[in-house]
């Protein structure tokens, strides 16, 4: 396989019209990413089969564990606060504008951030903070050939870097998730109280009316999956890493970018699937 | 757990001191020379063709799934005549821009950084000092105004496009008519909802701007050192959006609330002299 | 005309790197600073073109007080200072002239002039005009020190500052740019800081040399003088040149390092089509 600098040598040897470039940066993606499609599907496939097997190295995944939920704690808390903030007024503008009633706030609120911003902007916010990480680190090791060492070692690098990282995402995930509904839910909460004079009791039992145990298990399951998706395509990305600080560099964007666009993707299939369901 | 969150919160409150020092660097330079047009018009096109492709095919999907959500709400309450209105006013006054907007963080923000970055751990943008050229003013500033630019431009796109993408989604998945579907759109979709909208991208647009060139000129420390700024850049802008989202919100609703008293002040005004048919609005 | 370093002190956090550094070149004459890695060359270099600044100290080049200047009034001693560094530091994203004019276009040359002096120089560091319109990721590693070299000397600087310039080659291209290094200082009447752990062609080439420790100066003296010391790290450092039986060699451990080319082809390969050995997991 050609690499992308021996294609774009190529493509600027051949002094292109403007309808060629357009097709080159369409084109230009797949070829790049190709060989990380396939890598990611290695991944995967490695760390599903190993998954059942001892060791289950308990240290490493404790570590990780730590680190992506304890260290995404803050950001995820902030982050969430104001978003929690905003959805209120947002709805009960809207409601007002369709139904002339703000009455419908607790059930609505609830619902929508029930199954998709108390769920969506963590996730989205983990790509950035976990994901980003992961590939920056992994990067790292491949540019200065600790990958190569470890090896050498006789350690497999999915086994010690991949799997202790996707057990951990996906567990550290899910709590953040819900902890991340949680913390929308309270801030919406007071601003209902605040600014629309429900009274707590009032606006719980509304939101009762309209949350089963089936959307709780619903947002745990799309948590888990987004959580399970960012570490291996960010490893993906690190195996693939191009020499030298440029690479890692550019194989950080790219995995922020195809994990962005792998939990957008996801949220809708998941989204529908469950429409059907609920 | 206070000593936790007294570091988290002096470590943001640093960062975001540096960001403002960096940005008021910027925009002396700015002030002080001129001549970058080309530059500028260079850098917007290469961002813009670079991300086009990844923004138009997020918004479809974040599209579809605010509608499917919706439709599963408002069913409900029986109010699925005003599923496209609804959805189209959230999508474009909110969701669109935070959604898509993370997404260019990490297209555009992350690249940014990723390139300064390189360029600062190679040397490359101390080579420029030496050679008598004020880096801010030809690398920085270029792409500080072509990454606004360029968001606003590729919001408004992604905005286009993710209201395409609901409305199919709701006219093959959700079984409703798109003429019912479109039918709603101007009870909730004004000329200020898109101002809102378009308000917001530009914001966010800064904020991308803003950290990703700080994080990548500030990188240090080889390979690892850009992997840190990329990341940092990503999570920052993140954090940044929501939090000037809410403020956004917020001020965006008070204009909303002065815009319409304009405007029926206006009508009122042009009413009472015989300009136009009375009745208002 | 002559850089001056004063009584400069600079600590970075709480680790102290020079310590009342005070020295002073000649005109003419190319100075190597030697000392083991950390002991702060690289910055002293650096505090000379105003990248760094000192915490106390005066530094002049020629005239100018670098530590009293400010950014837009450090540009003119900037385009004095002649530096190239030790990676090359070459702007991937421009071709070999505009890598090569980028210091000439703020001086008002017309494009014709410009053109001239750019072939000018690219004969002064031995280069065909066949690169010009190649990136420099195209070029090997000795090519590239090349280019950096000429981007350097297009401006006609006064002084030229050498960061490591021979770090990570062969003993062959080693060779090659120190020669380099001393014909052009001499051809252009340029004085020279060199800054380098390599004793052996510090004694070759170097009118004096300098050894840093802790901080300040351990010797200072003509590669004759060195020779005579009895300082203990000056031996040190001599032993180590009368120990290696092939000089250089031990510097290169892979062997693909002494063909550039190989060896870049060989970096390739194993970033590019090594398919991760995820088929070792599937067994």
């Amino acid at each position: 396989m050609k690499t992308v600098a021996e294609y774009e040598k190529e493509l600027r040897s051949l002094a292109m019209p403007l309808w060629g470039r357009v097709l080159h940066h369409l084109g230009k993606p797949v070829a790049e990413h190709g060989a990380t499609v396939r890598e990611f599907w290695h991944l995967l496939r490695a760390v599903l089969i190993r998954l059942p097997r001892r060791p289950w190295r308990r240290h490493e995944i404790a570590i990780s564990v730590v680190h992506i939920g304890i260290g995404s704690m803050p950001i995820i808390t902030i982050a969430t606060a104001f978003a929690g903030l905003v959805v209120t007024n947002e709805i009960a503008w809207h409601m007002r504008e369709a139904l002339g009633t703000i009455s419908m706030i607790p059930g609505f609120t609830a619902q929508f951030i029930l199954r998709e911003l108390g769920i969506a902007i963590p996730a989205l916010l983990l790509t950035a903070k976990v994901g980003a990480s992961i590939t920056a680190e992994v990067g790292t090791m491949k540019v200065t050939e600790q990958i190569d060492a470890l090896r050498l070692l006789g350690i497999d690098p999915v086994d010690y870097l991949v799997f202790p990282r996707f057990v951990a995402s996906v567990f550290a995930t899910a709590c953040l998730t819900l902890f991340a509904v949680a913390v929308t839910m309270g801030c919406a909460i007071s601003v209902a109280i605040v600014r629309y004079n429900f009274s707590i009791l009032e606006y719980l039992n509304a939101v009762r009316h309209f949350i089963g145990l089936a959307d709780i298990v619903c947002a745990l399951v799309k948590g888990m999956v987004f959580g399970g998706i960012i570490p291996i395509i960010s490893c993906a990305y690190g195996f693939r890493c191009k020499p030298g600080a440029e690479g890692v560099g550019t194989a950080t964007t790219n995995a922020v970018v195809a994990s962005t666009i792998a939990i957008i993707l996801l949220d809708f299939v998941l989204t529908y699937l469950f429409s059907l369901v609920l | 757990m206070t000593d936790f969150a007294a570091r988290a919160l002096s470590t943001f409150l640093h960062e975001l001191g540096g960001i403002a020092i960096f940005n008021i660097r910027i925009a002396r330079t700015y002030f002080g020379t001129a001549g970058n047009g080309p530059e500028i018009f260079r850098q917007t096109a290469i961002i813009c063709t670079r991300s086009i492709t990844t923004v138009l095919f997020a918004g479809v999907f974040v599209g579809a799934i605010l509608v499917v959500q919706f439709n599963l709400m408002l069913k409900q309450y029986d109010a699925q005549m005003y599923l496209g209105g609804l959805n189209t006013s959230a999508l474009v006054r909110e969701v669109g821009p935070l959604i898509i907007s993370f997404l260019l963080a990490g297209k555009i923000g992350a690249f940014t950084a990723a390139e300064l970055g390189t360029m600062r751990v190679t040397d490359q943008i101390d080579a420029m000092e030496c050679l008598g050229a004020n880096p801010v003013q030809r690398i920085v500033l270029p792409r500080f105004i072509a990454i606004i630019l360029a968001s606003v431009i590729l919001l408004g796109l992604g905005l286009v496009i993710s209201i395409a993408g609901s409305t199919i989604v709701a006219t093959v998945f959700c079984g409703i008519n798109p003429l019912r579907f479109a039918g709603s759109f101007p009870r909730f979709v004004g000329v200020w909802t898109v101002a809102c909208g378009m308000i917001k991208a530009l914001v966010y647009g800064v904020i991308v701007a803003g950290v990703s060139c700080y994080k990548g000129y500030t990188a240090s420390g080889g390979a690892r050192g850009v992997g840190r700024a990329v990341t940092l850049a990503a999570v920052y802008t993140n954090l940044y959006i929501v939090i000037a989202d809410f403020i956004t919100s917020n001020i965006l609703e008070f204009l909303t609330e002065v815009w319409r008293i304009a405007l029926a002040g206006a009508l009122a005004w042009l009413a009472a002299h015989g300009w136009i048919a009375g009745g208002g609005l | 005309m002559s850089i001056r370093f004063e009584n400069v002190t600079k600590s970075f956090l709480d680790r102290k790197v020079l310590s009342d550094l005070s020295f002073s070149t000649r005109d003419g004459e190319i100075l190597y600073i030697i000392g083991k890695s950390g002991v702060g060359k690289s910055v002293t270099l650096k505090h000379a073109v105003g990248l760094i600044k000192p915490d106390s100290g005066r530094i002049f080049v020629g005239s100018h007080e670098v530590t009293s200047l400010n950014r837009e009034e450090l540009m003119p001693v900037r385009r004095l200072c002649g530096m190239i560094f030790q990676q090359t530091a070459l702007f991937d994203s421009m071709n070999i002239f505009d890598n090569i004019a980028y210091g000439l276009r703020s001086t008002g040359l017309d494009s014709d002039a410009l053109a001239a002096r750019v072939s000018e120089v690219l004969s002064l560091v031995q280069l065909d005009s066949g690169v010009l319109d190649k990136l420099p990721c195209d070029l090997s590693f000795g090519m590239q020190k090349r280019v950096s070299l000429a981007r350097t000397i297009a401006p006609s600087p006064a002084y030229l500052l050498f960061d490591e310039p021979t770090t990570g080659l062969d003993p062959i291209i080693t060779n090659a740019i120190g020669s380099l290094i001393t014909g052009l200082s001499r051809q252009l009447g340029t004085t020279s800081i060199v800054v380098s752990h390599d004793m052996e062609s510090a004694l070759s080439t170097a009118d004096r040399i300098m050894l840093l420790d802790n901080g300040g100066i351990a010797a200072l003296g003509t590669p004759g003088e060195i020779r005579q010391s009895t300082n203990p790290l000056v031996m040190e450092f001599l032993a180590e040149i009368n120990d290696t039986p092939e000089a250089g060699t031990s510097r290169t451990p892979c062997i693909w390092r002494q063909d550039e080319q190989s060896y870049r082809e060989y970096r390739r390969a194993i970033h590019h089509d090594d398919p991760l050995d995820i088929e070792e997991v599937d067994k």
